[in-house]
């Protein structure tokens, strides 16, 4: 006998999701806000990938006053840092989490919605080309001003130009993004297709 | 270009009610209703069939095409 959640076709992720969201929503979030708070606070500290600084104790050491090699967190901080370099600090800390959080609570919104509206209907349709885009544009997006804000940091703390690696090779570029973004775009459109012949089908006596 | 369906004068001239007309064709009243107040999308064949027989009538006498 078939049960009702076999047959409904917004499962398991809508189940999954709606329990996991909260908690999931809760870690990236504080994680970005624990990014921010730490670089609007106290020292902004940053991994330096691809950059090879010697430590403030080594003669000759490039690392401008105020900056210093941290161990603990695998890379640089600056002590005194100005505005725009607790801005880049909050950069590196915060897009890609939120960008993460905010495709999770789309696509609840867009399963409650569809459960709600029903799911073959041009309104469902047109929520899952509009996530397809999100997911199309914003993950590329924030990983860029993340990767940004990565490559532009170093500079701050060094008192000579010590090359660095170029942006691209610090963009840890999401490659399932495009792919995903649209993959949805497409099941978009052959929803509102669907959609439309649903309607034909009930207008039908 | 839209068309029109010719229920209600139907059923007038045969004195016949909408739930009548539902017994004899096996198509429920609220799909009736549908069809007579113009918000069908389509009809079937076998529809068009039932409500001819139980009308005594043609598709042309239930149905009509009139330009906007």
């Amino acid at each position: 006998m078939t049960t009702k959640s076999e047959r409904d076709p917004l499962q398991p992720l809508f189940g999954t999701l709606s329990l996991l969201f909260p908690l999931a929503a809760l870690v990236l979030v504080a994680g970005a806000a624990l990014g921010v708070f730490r670089s609007l606070r106290g020292s902004v500290c940053f991994p330096a990938p691809g950059w090879t600084i010697p430590s403030e104790v080594e003669p000759a050491s490039p690392l401008r006053q105020g900056a210093r090699v941290s161990r603990l967190d695998f890379g640089v901080c600056l002590d005194q840092p100005t505005l725009w370099e607790r801005v880049l600090g909050c950069l590196v800390a915060a897009p890609v989490l939120l960008c993460t959080a905010g495709a999770l609570y789309l696509l609840l919104a867009l399963l409650r919605r569809a459960a709600a509206d029903g799911v073959h209907t041009v309104g469902t349709a047109a929520r899952v080309r509009r996530f397809g885009l999100y997911v199309l544009v914003a993950p590329p997006v924030a990983s860029l001003v993340e990767a940004a804000a990565l490559r532009s940091l170093p500079q701050h703390a060094v008192t000579r130009d010590l090359g660095g690696p170029d942006l691209f090779a610090v963009w840890d570029f999401p490659w399932w993004a495009p792919f995903v973004g649209l993959g949805m775009m497409s099941l978009a459109r052959i929803m509102s297709a669907s959609a439309e012949m649903r309607e034909d089908l009930e207008g039908t006596v | 270009m839209t068309i029109r369906v010719h229920l209600d004068r139907l059923l007038a001239e045969r004195g016949m009610t909408l739930t009548e007309l539902s017994e004899r064709v096996g198509v429920t009243v609220v799909n009736l209703s549908v069809l007579k107040n113009g918000r069908a999308r389509a009809i079937r064949f076998s529809t068009l069939t039932a409500l001819c027989q139980a009308l005594d009538c043609q598709p042309g006498d239930l149905l009509s095409h009139q330009r906007d």
